[in-house]
């Protein structure tokens, strides 16, 4: 599996909102749960735009949610 | 008599139940189906695996018999028609298919539009090869005696041909990028 180097803390992140579903994420952002599941796993890096739009909604800076593993 | 009754009261409950039986079971298979496909696959995943099998089933019964027509018949009758053919089996398939695919929802994204861009650029480079490839064999034919052997129609083939190797690398890619990651 090619995984990127955008690395995150989605999945922390929905549990520490009331468990938030990956559906319920995919929808608040306009994306698919397929989606979600992509980033979550670390295997597609998503648009700045759907980057700042998951950050928006956890309340944090996208460098709380996203990082870079060099 | 009452043992006849009887017989057919007891085969009425064996069939009854067999019934029963069966219908769960493809109640569950179509439960597990449905969950499957709308937890893995989004709806652009699941078109480009459609449309792959279906391009491979109509293409692998169509370019055998049109390349026999082309190098046999002395009509271009049975080549138009059967070209026909698959332009039209390919129409249906692909509409039912999407129709049915559809059902689960059609939603895309981002990714989706990323993953198919990258894969029609693989698909395009497959195509400009294959395309040079046909225009080298023709200019090849050229240069032979027997020239009247390349007609419009063979040529035509041979470009659908290309088209139909460059959609299934553009499918083969997609569902590729879909899985390891794009």
């Amino acid at each position: 599996m090619a995984k990127t180097k955008v690395k995150n803390h989605i999945r922390t992140l929905r549990f520490e909102h009331g468990e938030m579903t990956q559906q319920q994420l995919a929808d608040a952002i306009g994306v698919t749960r397929q989606t979600i599941v992509a980033i979550e796993k670390e295997k597609y890096s998503p648009s700045l735009e759907a980057a700042f739009l998951i950050a928006k909604q956890f309340d944090r800076p996208i460098s709380e949610v996203f990082y870079y593993d060099e | 008599m009452p043992g006849l009754f009887f017989g057919l009261g007891y085969l009425e409950t064996r069939m009854s139940k067999i019934f029963d039986i069966m219908s769960k079971i493809i109640y569950t298979a179509f439960q597990r189906l449905n969950h499957y496909l709308e937890c893995r696959m989004s709806f652009e995943e699941k078109s480009a695996w459609g449309s792959l099998v279906g391009l491979l089933l109509v293409s692998g019964w169509y370019f055998p018999k049109a390349a026999y027509l082309a190098s046999t018949s002395e009509s271009s009758a049975p080549l138009i028609a059967i070209s026909v053919g698959w332009i039209v089996a390919m129409i249906i398939i692909l509409s039912v298919y999407h129709g049915v695919i559809a059902l689960w929802g059609y939603d895309t994204d981002e990714r989706d539009r990323m993953i198919e861009l990258k894969a029609e650029r693989i698909a395009s480079h497959v195509f400009s090869v294959l395309l040079l490839i046909v225009v080298g064999q023709i200019m090849a034919e050229y240069f032979k005696p027997d020239a009247e052997s390349v007609t419009a129609l063979t040529v035509g083939v041979a470009i659908l041909l290309a088209m139909a190797i460059a959609e299934a690398v553009k499918y083969a890619a997609q569902i590729v990028y879909y899985r390891v990651g794009a």
